[in-house]
């Protein structure tokens, strides 16, 4: 449903999963350059499983995986990140022993072998939407909060201006004001540097909040495109967020 | 003036002891510490950096230069160590320490084959003073130097620079680190190789003090596991200093008063009774002191 210019990131026909077998059974999506995208479903249905797939950490079966056009479906992980993919799993994955500080420059790598690449990390930009993070330069990140690991680990995705943002279910185990706040920042950034989002999300006032379309997942296919009319008709989310 | 020297003595006994445990795992530090690779042929890298400084030395070339060859091609094998074998046994600590204890017997036996049981060793660089009735070798003095800049040059390395910071991200998650742009493959095989190098150097610097056989690296694999172990997993580095500067205290006035024997009895004792009350190691108790001062 994007405006039919080559998207940013595309996947076709992407199959993935573990031992067990495919989780992915032949995703199609894409994500245009400036979109907040979301990907709904009830748990798993694949959405980490794509994301994974997405930023390399899990190999693709079958199908294909392009950024701005080229085929990136073979690359390593780190490849992918230079590239300018952020990515920030479930679960946060802070690195618990360093700093706050050395896990946001841990975020300076991506996007690195790109050719275009203006300026280097932007530290006054992360501190700007999360400005706890200065002051607590010096902690160890495994001693923040749930909810401030999460703008941690969104931060250390950010820092270096990634093309695009994986998010993977940024609200999870977050107390509500601070996925207010989360919220607001991603806005912010899309709106102030078109920062694009493919967004994991199973909480409905985050969801209408940023998310401008979406696809709804069930057994590892697309079964669904919302409008951004139909996300903002809470009722009918609901239903396919519990699809 | 004898009370002078005494003192003197004492503290050169427990300079010594320090260093020769440090430098004993220095090289263990890095690979035990950062990697999780029970690494059984740490005897025999240390052992082929003592016979490629003693080989070097004795063409002519002079002992620093011995030393800093022994470290790079030391490096470099463990580089291809990695790549060839260790690299297929990651998350497979079981497997790790049979393979490198296989390693570390074909390096022995492989050394016996080529060389002969026995190489005439190289003679201590430097003289030795004295102070009072006590005599002290000029050299120890610097190898407590040397090895107080090899573990400070190492905290240097892993705090301040990008692939100190690529490395601590891999060692607490590598998947993560992976997927932020860094290069894990490379960081374990750097991470070894520089592991490797170090045993090499310290074996190096040890070779004058030690005879020089086959079987030479044995005599530190014990002293540098019951390092890195008391040391603890929780900072490797201030776990090794702690760790070797405690050992070291036990060892040097009980080596003094009832012989070496019972001083290393003593060591061994005091490492049991340390891992046993404290499992995590030294550093976890002296990780959690700096903190607090850090006010986290």
């Amino acid at each position: 449903m994007w405006n039919g210019t080559t998207p940013l990131l595309e996947a076709t026909r992407l199959r993935s999963g573990y031992a067990t077998g495919d989780v992915l059974q032949g995703i199609s999506i894409g994500i245009a350059e400036g979109e907040i995208v979301g990907v709904l479903g009830r748990n798993g249905v694949g959405k980490s499983t794509l994301l994974r797939t997405l930023i390399g950490l899990l190999p693709a079966r079958g199908g294909a995986i392009t950024l701005r056009g080229q085929d990136i479906t073979r690359e390593a992980a780190h490849s992918r990140a230079r590239r300018g993919i952020g990515y920030v799993p479930q679960g946060r994955e802070i690195f618990p022993h360093m700093s706050v500080l050395d896990n946001i420059r841990m975020g300076t790598f991506v996007g690195t072998s790109r050719s275009d690449r203006a300026g280097g990390p932007d530290f006054d930009l992360i501190y700007r939407h999360f400005p706890f993070l200065r002051d607590r330069h010096a902690q160890r990140g495994g001693t923040l909060s749930g909810g401030q690991q999460e703008m941690l680990a969104i931060a250390r995705a950010l820092v270096n201006r990634p093309d695009i943002l994986l998010l993977d279910e940024p609200s999870d185990g977050v107390q509500p004001n601070i996925v207010e706040a989360i919220g607001d920042a991603i806005l912010a950034l899309n709106a102030e540097r078109n920062l694009t989002v493919l967004v994991v999300e199973q909480n409905i006032d985050l969801v209408q909040k940023i998310v401008g379309r979406a696809y709804v997942l069930d057994k590892g296919r697309v079964v669904r495109e919302l409008t951004a009319d139909e996300i903002k008709n809470t009722a009918r989310l609901a239903e396919y967020l519990a699809i | 003036m004898d009370t002078l020297g005494l003192l003197a003595s004492i503290l050169y006994q427990f300079g010594t002891n320090a260093a020769f445990l440090l430098l004993a795992a220095i090289g263990l530090v890095v690979i035990l510490g950062m990697m999780n690779i029970i690494n059984l042929a740490h005897g025999e890298l240390m052992m082929m950096g003592a016979y490629i400084a003693t080989i070097v030395t004795h063409r002519g070339i002079p002992f620093p230069l011995a030393v800093l060859l022994a470290f790079l091609l030391v490096a470099m094998f463990g580089a291809a160590l990695e790549r060839v074998i260790i690299r297929r046994f990651y998350g497979h600590e079981l497997g790790a320490l049979v393979v490198t204890w296989g390693i570390s017997l074909i390096m022995g036996q492989g050394t016996l084959l080529f060389f002969g049981p026995f190489m005439p060793s190289i003679g201590i660089p430097g003289g030795s003073f004295s102070l009072g009735a006590y005599s002290f070798a000029t050299y120890w003095i610097v190898l407590i130097g040397v090895s107080a800049i090899l573990i400070a040059a190492l905290w240097w390395i892993y705090q301040n620079t990008r692939f100190g910071l690529m490395a601590r991200a891999t060692m607490q998650k590598a998947a993560m680190a992976e997927a932020l742009g860094v290069n894990t493959d490379r960081v374990y095989m750097l991470t070894f190789a520089l592991g490797s190098g170090l045993a090499g150097a310290c074996g190096a610097l040890l070779a004058p003090t030690v005879s020089i056989s086959p079987l030479m690296g044995q005599q530190f694999v014990a002293p540098a596991f019951i390092t890195v172990v008391v040391g603890g997993a929780a900072n490797v580095l201030l776990g090794a200093i702690g760790s070797s500067l405690l050992l070291s205290a036990v060892k040097t006035p009980v080596g003094l008063l009832f012989g070496a024997f019972i001083g290393t009895v003593a060591l061994l004792l005091t490492a049991l009774i340390i891992i046993r009350l404290m499992p995590n190691g030294v550093s976890f108790y002296l990780q959690r002191f700096t903190e607090r001062r850090v006010g986290a």
